[in-house]
């Protein structure tokens, strides 16, 4: 009777080899898919933080261009000259400067031109009726 | 042994792991399939979330974009109450009167509110501001609790309320631009369909369906806000120093028809438009006609000098005041005998107007009319414009073209007037007035981009260039607008004092003083009118209206930085004219059967 080589036996259970890459496969792929998973709920979150942090700062920016309107407005800005006592006017034709391409130029002094005609009485009436 | 031990514990486990999974199978498939329909349609009903996102309405802003806003949405609370929570608690009389110390309410309206045992809902105050609600907040009231909700909101309160109408509180614009523009501010909403845990809070990874709302588009006006606001200071100080009962003003750039300000009196805040009658909401300028008096003689003058029957120098007998036609009396301010053409605008004789709109011919007469726009809406791109009354030549008696020349018998609205005059200061092209510039996108998508467009050219550029001189004259010593001038700058003009139509005859007692003119005169830029409305106890354009016209342009040529003279604004108006030359007009005008020919 031929000996039975005790070096290549097998001592317990052992899982046969096809099952067990199987079933580590499968686990790889369930810790993937919850792994995924969660990534997609924790982005989602994130989306969501920033969705509703973007809304809020609408909100704000909205408010501030809103009270910053009513700030510069005319009627605000007068009211404010007046409280400090600031009269401010228009500046005369010969206060002013244009820039124009072919460089500044001060504006000619006002001069009144004639343009207003000056009819002859005829004799010629025109009866109508 | 171990071997068969290990064997059986795995075994063991398979099954126990095997039977566990079936029971959570088995309790699955119950669940899915076991369950009535309208018990699952429950659970996935309240696991799910359905809504319309509303868009944000655009913003209206003033000529120079985005920086100077007119009107905005702003985010605000509605707070409500369940009112069987707040009388379960019995706190009744401190809540009701913390809300009522808080927002400013009765405390016994407030408690009516809130003394409803069946009711589970009820709004205690609409669109109240952030600051307000967060003091309430801090109470923590039971039973009561704030809605996110959009507001519009009107900055300015009153400014520019005619132009810029308002939006009722189902968010329809209802008036001025807000109608107008509707379409485009109010954009379109979006959708949300998706899951919520257990606090109905959305779960961004399983949403079925979105579509994001599309944002209102921003309209931009052509209106100037620092011009507006002189012109409405200017109208506030004229209704307490004439004790008027309205008035309105137009200034309208008159190459391009862009109306650059437009207010009318009485007003009211925009933010409290429910609280404002009819009567106050009227935006004068465009919706309410009136006799024009003398500042409807231009168009008559214009006429006959564009058809050849009268020239300048041309001398009518104005009959010492008073002339009899058609055994009917017409009566001059001021006693004339002969007078040029050019001297009839000037001192503003009626008899002189009459007898030249009798070289024209009533069917000339009205075809120029026409032309002008008179009887017909100018096509400004607002609602509530009024068409006025220009009767057909059937309606017309013996005598209406000689009481429809001097601007009686004929209704016009205070745009018609301002576009007619702008026709004679743009070399006769009359051009279709329009208040909204532009419409954008908030990604800079333009929607709307308006061009200047020509309806129609009723006299000639050298007809028009003679009736600026005639109506140069009119401020100068001895004509009747001398008030108007403005230092610096020639002013053309016409005044106009009309007794208002009443009962089928003309008041003694009320009048409209108006003053309608344009500058600089040789190379006009803007043109404006001025209405007062039943001035007491000065009635006169001349005394009324002109001063006003001379304090607005006085500071509108600042304003808009116009010179007096420059030189390459005639190279711009040509420029204008022939590219609003190419474009297609939107409309027609309605004329007589043989409609108009050439020379208009």
């Amino acid at each position: 009777m031929i000996r039975r080589n005790r070096k290549k036996r097998m001592h317990g259970f052992v899982l046969p080899a096809p099952f067990t890459g199987v079933v580590v496969a499968g686990s790889l792929f369930a810790l993937s898919y919850i792994w995924l998973g969660c990534r997609c709920d924790s982005l989602g979150r994130d989306i969501k933080a920033l969705e509703i942090e973007k809304s809020q700062l609408k909100k704000e920016i909205l408010n501030e261009e809103s009270r910053w309107t009513k700030m510069k407005s005319p009627s605000n800005i007068e009211m404010i000259l007046a409280k400090h006592n600031i009269v401010m006017t228009w500046p005369r034709q010969d206060q002013i400067i244009r820039l124009s391409e072919a460089g500044p130029y001060l504006s000619a002094p006002y001069k009144k031109t004639d343009h207003s005609l000056t009819y002859v009485k005829r004799e010629k009436v025109v009866i109508h009726d | 042994m171990t071997d068969q031990r290990t064997k059986w514990r795995f075994v063991i486990s398979m099954i126990a792991l095997i039977l566990a999974m079936a029971c959570l199978g088995t309790r699955l498939a119950f669940l899915h399939l076991g369950l009535k329909e309208k018990m699952r349609e429950g659970f996935e009903k309240s696991r799910s979330l359905e809504k319309n996102i509303h868009p944000g309405r655009g913003i209206i802003c003033d000529c120079k974009g985005e920086g100077n806003i007119l009107a905005i949405n702003l985010f605000v609370k509605d707070v409500c109450a369940d009112p069987s929570v707040v009388l379960k608690s019995n706190m009744l009389v401190r809540v009701a009167s913390l809300l009522s110390e808080k927002l400013d309410l009765p405390v016994d309206e407030v408690a009516v509110r809130l003394n409803q045992p069946d009711k589970r809902f009820a709004y205690i105050k609409r669109l109240v501001k952030q600051e307000t609600v967060t003091e309430l907040e801090k109470h923590k009231l039971a039973g009561i609790f704030l809605q996110d909700t959009t507001a519009r909101y009107y900055p300015h309160g009153s400014f520019m309320c005619h132009i810029l109408g308002f939006v009722n509180y189902d968010g329809v614009g209802s008036a001025g631009v807000e109608q107008g523009m509707d379409k485009y501010l109010k954009g379109s909403p979006g959708s949300l369909e998706t899951l919520v845990d257990a606090r109905r809070q959305e779960l961004y990874d399983q949403r079925f369906r979105y579509i994001p709302p599309l944002e209102g588009a921003n309209v931009v006006l052509t209106v100037d806000q620092n011009l507006q606001y002189i012109v409405e200071k200017a109208l506030d100080e004229a209704m307490v120093e004439h004790h008027a009962k309205g008035a309105w003003v137009i200034v309208e750039r008159v190459r391009t028809g862009e109306i650059l300000a437009m207010a009318s009196r009485p007003a009211y805040d925009l933010n409290e438009f429910t609280s404002a009658d009819d009567n106050v909401k009227l935006n004068r300028a465009i919706g309410m006609v009136y006799e024009p008096g003398s500042t409807f003689k231009p168009v008559t003058i214009s006429a006959a000098l564009n058809e050849g029957t009268v020239s300048p120098e041309n001398v009518f007998d104005c009959e010492n005041g008073a002339w009899m036609y058609k055994n009917r009396v017409l009566k001059d301010y001021h006693p004339y005998g002969n007078l040029t053409v050019a001297d009839g605008v000037k001192k503003s004789s009626n008899i002189l107007t009459a007898k030249v709109a009798l070289t024209l011919g009533e069917k000339r007469m009205r075809q120029y009319l026409c032309a002008f726009g008179i009887g017909s809406k100018t096509g400004l791109d607002m609602p509530g414009e009024e068409t006025g009354i220009l009767r057909p030549l059937s309606g017309w008696s013996g005598i209406s073209a000689t009481r429809i020349a001097i601007g009686q018998g004929v209704a016009v609205t205070a745009l018609q007037m301002v576009n007619m005059i702008s026709a004679i200061a743009n070399d006769g092209y009359l051009m279709r007035p329009y208040i909204v510039s532009q419409v954008l996108r908030s990604n800079g998508t333009v929607l709307i981009n308006t061009k200047p467009e020509v309806l129609s050219r009723p006299i000639s550029s050298e007809t028009a260039a003679i009736m600026r001189k005639l109506l140069l004259r009119v401020t100068e010593d001895g004509g009747t607008g001398r008030k108007a001038r403005v230092e610096g700058y020639e002013v053309a003009g016409k005044t106009g004092t009309a007794q208002k139509p009443v009962d089928g005859g003309y008041s003694s007692t009320a009048y409209t003083a108006s003053f309608l003119g344009f500058l600089p005169a040789d190379d006009p830029e803007i043109a404006m009118v001025i209405v007062i409305d039943e001035p007491q106890p000065i009635h006169l354009g001349g005394t009324v209206a002109a001063p006003i016209f001379s304090k607005i342009a006085n500071q509108a040529v600042r304003c808009l930085d116009i010179p007096p003279v420059r030189n390459n604004r005639l190279t711009d108006r040509k420029a204008v004219i022939a590219v609003s030359q190419n474009s297609v007009p939107t409309r027609k005008w309605h004329t007589d059967e043989e409609g108009i020919k050439g020379g208009f």
